[in-house]
């Protein structure tokens, strides 16, 4: 067993390919953190040439979908994020790190968390870099007073500790639509932050607590609606939306970046192979 | 007049982008000033630093106690090498943080440039 290492979840390969995703997300892993990297998948015929590591789950066969942004139009795509729940009994290693692969590092400063002396990380706080102009897409909070904890990042170590939270997130997810209920969540949609909240929300015996147990990075992310212009040199170029719908200019350098447009992100990938 | 107002909308468009990349150096900065001591997350900041020369400066430099970012109490063995280490590592953030800001004021708002 590995000491050390990072898990990726990816299941679908149309009209969004979250292998090609994956692959691109384990090359940036590999140049900044050089980790090892697991792959967590229910596709067939993965090349082991990117993951050291290639996890084998059953299909979920989930019809859950979502709408993701395309250009002008917006597309329904299936979602499948059910493994994530599984991470503590899937994971090669002893210390991991769970990641989107849509979260693309830029730098190494993940590596922090494996000089923490907490059995999980998680930030309550990320970052929307169009947040001046467009509040409406910032998303802080799950209800009106509990903030959201986000699955997009998370670390954790094999602890009974770590082992009864994932117990718990499991609990969780298997009775959603109850919990989805008793947490006034109104997306119908199951959703590993919403699951990941409510469960740390319950061991925080139902109360509101700070997080002390942030993760060593800021988590900038972008959504759908903003566009992604170009991916180089370690550094993104956006044309973020206002509310007149004219469209001003961010980059950011050497940043660990969420990249939510997918199919932006899709075309990236490809012109970066 | 339509077009002075224009040239002043454009500028005020300009100082918005430069505003907001600024924000995001400044997230990014706070991030590279990150560590860990004992498996307790701080964030150096200048008062961190002088607090830690003024231990050194009075000879207290085994043993200090300091408040990680959540406000527990972490002891520092070797006071002399936690100051530089994290004067070193504000230093370099810092350097970073001044670089790109230079070039963001030199682009002024035009990030093509």
């Amino acid at each position: 067993m590995h000491d050390k290492g990072v898990v990726l979840h990816a299941h679908g390969t149309k009209p969004i390919n979250y292998i090609q995703q994956a692959i691109f997300c384990a090359k940036h892993i590999k140049k900044f953190l050089n980790l090892p990297v697991a792959l967590i998948t229910s596709e067939e015929h993965i090349s082991s040439e990117y993951f050291d590591h290639v996890i084998k789950v059953d299909p979920s066969n989930t019809t859950q979908k979502r709408n993701f942004v395309n250009q002008d139009t917006s597309e329904e795509v299936i979602w499948d994020n059910h493994s994530r729940v599984h991470s503590y009994d899937l994971t090669p290693f002893k210390e991991t790190i769970v990641m989107d692969t849509d979260l693309i590092v830029g730098n190494s400063n993940l590596l922090k968390c494996f000089d923490s002396k907490e059995d999980f990380l998680i930030n309550n706080e990320s970052i929307y870099i169009n947040k001046n102009h467009r509040n409406d897409l910032k998303i802080k909070y799950m209800t009106n007073f509990i903030s959201m904890y986000w699955a997009t990042v998370f670390y954790f170590k094999k602890t009974p500790v770590t082992k009864n939270l994932f117990d718990l997130i499991k609990h969780v997810k298997q009775n959603y639509q109850f919990y989805r209920f008793a947490y006034d969540i109104v997306e119908t949609k199951y959703r590993n932050d919403y699951a990941f909240t409510i469960a740390i929300h319950m061991l925080n015996n139902f109360e509101i607590k700070p997080n002390n147990k942030q993760l060593p990075i800021n988590l900038f992310y972008v959504t759908d609606k903003d566009k992604v212009l170009k991916f180089s040199n370690n550094t993104w170029h956006f044309a973020l939306p206002k509310n007149d719908n004219t469209y001003y200019r961010c980059n950011i350098a050497d940043a660990n970046m969420h990249v939510m447009n997918k199919f932006d992100l899709d075309r990236i990938i490809h012109e970066n192979n | 007049m339509e077009s002075k107002i224009k040239d002043i909308m454009d500028y005020a468009d300009r100082l918005s982008v430069i505003e907001n990349q600024k924000e995001i150096l400044t997230r990014q900065f706070e991030e590279n000033c990150m560590t860990y001591v004992d498996g307790h997350q701080i964030t150096i900041d200048i008062t961190l630093i002088t607090t830690c020369q003024s231990y050194v400066d009075l000879g207290r430099t085994q043993n200090i106690s300091i408040l990680d970012d959540f406000k527990l109490p972490v002891v520092v063995e070797d006071a002399e090498q936690f100051l530089i280490d994290i004067s070193d590592q504000y230093q370099q953030a810092l350097n970073l943080y001044q670089t790109e800001y230079s070039k963001l004021v030199k682009q002024r708002g035009d990030l093509d440039a």
